[in-house]
């Protein structure tokens, strides 16, 4: 199925719906409808149709969609179960954190190894997985095909870290740093900015509590 | 009385500041002493009119014409303007991996937020420590947040108990919540929510993998 027709706010809201479908219980009905999801999870109806029309053609007037086909629609719109492989550099909290983390694989993602720049050992364990200095990302991606790096390395390497992983031929970067990195327009870099967040909510607190205060 | 209208400004100018406050501390390091508005729209494959008005809301001086903004003090101003000088309190609920790694991420209180208690409603959990943070019960989130006047709530629960944990915060006084969970939080008109969902982003990558992988 075609999918460029759907917005990146679509998208995102795909796995707000995929989550919604897997967490209701097994006694729920067999099927639903776009209206009873919208209502559930306080989204436009017209929105929650459109979103779902797009991913699934088994919708019926009245009756809705059957869940498990919904949910399988949905999966395979999503590419989970299309294998893509990652790995993380940068073994922080936050890379740590992306070595360990099996939701992923819900969406078809394998973290396959981790690396870190200052690192000198030869080699690490992160839970099950192994971390390796910066040198070896060559080589393991002469080996498999790597289509994802997750940068969570201090600004001032991202850009480095970044150029890097393209040159090992990774199709999508994965950003955590407040870093615009500079990228070819085939490469996908999605920034996952948390110092963006950290803004937006500091921001909103200094002007409310500003606002009371006067 | 004369009340001073804040700046208005919009989250995704906000969401843009941190990248210009990085670039710019890169210009500082490299002993670099003004930047003008239309290198830095350059830099970021922005709209210079754009990146002016960004920079227009946040420095307390009028960039010069030609020679543009001195880096140190649009630095400083950004920093302010941001409120990174100020650190607000927040309290962390759900200790999973995510919880517990955001609880010992080191970086926050560079951005102004520090984290002050977390919560769980698992037994086990509670009353164990983890990074200097006792893990307090869930049944007491209103109480303490209430107690402690904390502005920030991070939810780093399962889906199905976020919205739960969500009014919990509102009912103990919070203003703003950072969402982890993949789930719509419906919430009062006066909070505002970040949503901060790690599956949308695997959607988008692995959307894009996939029309790249077909050619």
């Amino acid at each position: 199925m075609e999918n460029n027709s759907v917005s990146v706010q679509a998208l995102q809201r795909m796995p707000i719906y995929l989550e919604y479908l897997k967490t209701l219980p097994s006694t729920a009905s067999a099927s639903i409808s776009a209206s009873a999801i919208a209502e559930a999870l306080g989204l436009c109806h017209s929105q929650v149709r459109k979103d779902l029309a797009a991913v699934s053609g088994g919708g019926k007037p009245k009756v809705g969609y059957i869940r498990e086909c919904l949910v399988e629609d949905m999966e395979a719109f999503l590419g989970c179960t299309e294998i893509k492989r990652a790995v993380v550099v940068g073994m922080g909290t936050l890379g740590r954190f992306m070595m360990d983390c099996d939701e992923f694989a819900g969406y078809g993602m394998h973290v396959v190894a981790g690396f870190e720049p200052d690192q000198t050992d030869e080699e690490n364990m992160v839970g099950t997985k192994y971390v390796f200095p910066m040198e070896k990302l060559r080589l393991l991606c002469s080996r498999v095909k790597i289509h994802v790096g997750i940068i969570t390395v201090p600004a001032r390497q991202a850009q480095q870290v970044c150029d890097l992983l393209i040159e090992c031929g990774v199709m999508a970067i994965w950003n955590f740093t407040p870093v615009a990195l500079q990228a070819p327009e085939d490469v996908l870099v999605y920034n996952q900015s948390l110092a963006s967040s950290l803004s937006v909510l500091s921001t909103h607190i200094t002007r409310v509590v500003g606002q009371n205060a006067v | 009385m004369v009340k001073k209208e804040p700046v208005v400004i919009s989250i995704q100018a906000l969401r843009r500041m941190p990248y210009y406050l990085q670039y710019l501390k890169g210009l500082y390091q490299q002993e670099i002493k003004t930047v003008a508005a239309p290198a830095m729209a350059q830099h970021f494959g922005l709209n210079e009119v754009q990146v002016r008005k960004d920079l227009a809301a946040v420095s307390k001086v009028q960039g010069k014409p030609r020679a543009g903004f001195c880096v140190a003090d649009l630095i400083r101003d950004m920093e302010e303007f941001l409120g990174y000088h100020i650190v607000d309190d927040a309290v962390l609920v759900g200790v999973g991996l995510l919880g517990k790694s955001l609880l010992s991420y080191k970086g926050f209180e560079e951005y102004g937020v520090k984290i002050v208690a977390a919560f769980d409603n698992d037994k086990k959990l509670v009353g164990t420590e983890i990074d200097n943070h006792k893990v307090l019960a869930a049944g007491t989130i209103s109480d303490i947040c209430r107690r402690l006047k904390t502005h920030i709530g991070i939810i780093a629960v399962p889906s199905k108990e976020a919205q739960i944990v969500c009014d919990q915060l509102i009912a103990g006084g919070v203003l703003a919540i950072w969402n982890f969970a993949p789930v719509h939080l419906s919430v009062p008109e006066h909070i505002l929510v970040q949503n901060e969902n790690m599956a949308a982003s695997l959607a988008l990558l692995s959307n894009h993998l996939r029309e790249k992988m077909q050619m």
